[in-house]
């Protein structure tokens, strides 16, 4: 059985109490099945509903029709990690960096001194370098990216949630935070689903590539991106990449002319 | 202090001086500055002003802690669920409508003309300041914050108790300094109309209806800089307990 089942999958906004009322179709139909481990992004227009189905995989929102099962269990009754784009809108300014990285540790109940040090063997073992004393307002934005990313993963989730993590970052950091993201998806074996706007950045990173329509937003087509790996950026000037975009681009352009 | 405070603080003065000099103002209404810095001095030397100073300190802070106690946790209880809400927001919302002032004779009635009155007056209009200001951090927290404290398995009582109320940490201070330079204002002019011994706003009134004009300056000088150290002192502290805010 697949680690992330999508079936049949609906989802609508609206007035539910207004029966009249018209609403907003989001998902429409939507099918995807994720193996454990897989790194799987998802590329469409702006506002398709992306994010409503990460929230609805995060358990977030609830969705109107058909079947989310991670390892067999509804949303809500598993782990995961999830990213925002805006980091500074999900770490707690009030805590240093090492307390924020050890908030799920400190919901699970575990004292602060075995924390302290979980977290700080977790940090060196994903190879980041972080200033684990200070506040995240003190950081730049990659690294306060990063350390959101060491709070989501510091308690073993089944899957790793990012909605378009890098979004607000200059290219030059993104390149190198996809590096060290990709690093860690190696290191740690962590599903990863990844919302991204940037289609070197979708097609860079994926295991698959699914591409949507616009709304009510379907599945127009799932790319096996079969570069080799480890990946480093000079992969974006070869043929394979250059044919993997051409054709992802045909398929986008399909979806915003529908 | 920067040249231009300087500067600006010494043309003041400067204006004040040509003023009385020429007698632009009738003496009696605006004595010289040399007029106000004697009687200024006289205060201390003399006058016994720290007694008031003192005695107006203390009211103000026993009602100001006072009504933060009660206003803190209504405020929070009305940010966090929607039925304290609905519940409390119409007597909210109509008795911070309600001119402080106006109340006056009410807690006079209550509470007679002693130093319960006037503190208890002071706690009324902190907890209004306190409890909005509380109730608008706790609504504007982030929702991304309780999303990822959900996504780690926090319960409602962790997230409120370990993000939300942190968020509205600095909407509390900001208000608690709003609130204390209204608590401020409310116990000098209960001092002054509700009869007391001894009192900072007591004393300018005396000084004003017997026209001893130097010494009610001087007092207002007074009360002038005891809001301003006030302020200053409070804003020392919430620079370092709040050191997020606005980041």
């Amino acid at each position: 059985m697949a680690h992330i089942i999508l079936k049949n999958l609906f989802k609508s906004y609206g007035d539910t109490t207004n029966a009249k009322a018209e609403r907003l179709e989001v998902l429409y139909d939507i099918n995807l099945n994720i193996e454990k481990g897989e790194f799987v992004t998802f590329f469409g227009p702006n506002a398709c509903g992306k994010t409503t189905l990460l929230y609805i995989i995060a358990g977030f929102i609830p969705f109107d029709k058909g079947e989310v099962k991670l390892d067999g269990k509804p949303p809500d009754k598993t782990r995961k990690g999830f990213i925002f784009q805006n980091y500074s809108d999900s770490l707690f300014p009030w805590s240093r960096n090492i307390d924020n990285i050890c908030f799920p540790l400190e919901l699970n109940g575990i004292p602060k001194r075995q924390r302290y040090e979980i977290a700080s063997k977790f940090v060196d073992k994903l190879g980041l370098k972080l200033p684990l004393n200070v506040f995240p307002y003190q950081l730049s934005g990659g690294q306060q990216q990063l350390l959101a990313i060491a709070r989501a993963l510091i308690y073993d989730p089944e899957v790793l949630l990012m909605d378009e993590p890098f979004g607000s970052l200059d290219y030059q950091i993104r390149l190198s935070m996809q590096m060290v993201l990709l690093d860690i998806w190696r290191k740690t074996e962590k599903t990863i689903l990844f919302v991204s706007h940037e289609i070197d950045e979708a097609i860079f990173l994926a295991d698959r590539m699914v591409i949507f329509s616009d709304k009510p937003s379907t599945i127009l087509e799932i790319l096996e991106i079969n570069l080799p790996r480890p990946r480093n950026h000079e992969i974006i000037e070869s043929q394979e990449f250059f044919a993997l975009k051409t054709k992802a681009l045909r398929i986008f352009k399909r979806a915003i002319t529908k | 202090m920067r040249k231009e405070t300087l500067l600006s603080l010494i043309l003041f003065v400067s204006v004040w001086i040509l003023i009385t000099s020429f007698h632009l103002i009738n003496p009696l209404f605006l004595p010289s500055p040399w007029k106000v810095i004697v009687a200024f001095f006289q205060l201390f030397s003399i006058g016994r002003i720290e007694a008031d100073i003192l005695k107006t300190l203390y009211r103000m802070i026993l009602g100001f802690g006072l009504g933060a106690i009660i206003g803190i946790p209504i405020g929070l209880a009305m940010g966090r669920s929607e039925k304290v809400y609905h519940s409390l927001e119409f007597f909210v919302d109509f008795f911070r409508s309600v001119p402080v002032t106006a109340l006056f004779p009410l807690f006079l009635v209550i509470f007679g003309i002693g130093d319960v009155a006037k503190f208890s007056i002071v706690a009324w209009s902190t907890c209004l300041i306190v409890l909005i200001n509380t109730m608008y951090g706790v609504k504007n927290s982030k929702k991304t914050r309780t999303m990822v404290a959900n996504t780690m398995g926090a319960n409602d009582f962790e997230v409120f108790t370990k993000v939300v109320f942190f968020e509205a940490v600095p909407h509390i201070v900001a208000g608690l300094r709003t609130a204390l330079s209204m608590a401020l204002i409310v116990v000098v002019v209960t001092e002054m109309f509700m009869g007391t011994e001894l009192g900072i706003g007591q004393r300018i009134f005396n000084a004003s209806i017997t026209y001893r004009i130097p010494e009610m300056y001087s007092v207002i000088i007074v009360s002038g800089l005891l809001g301003f150290l006030l302020n200053k002192f409070f804003v020392l502290i919430e620079t370092r307990l709040v050191h997020w805010g606005g980041k």
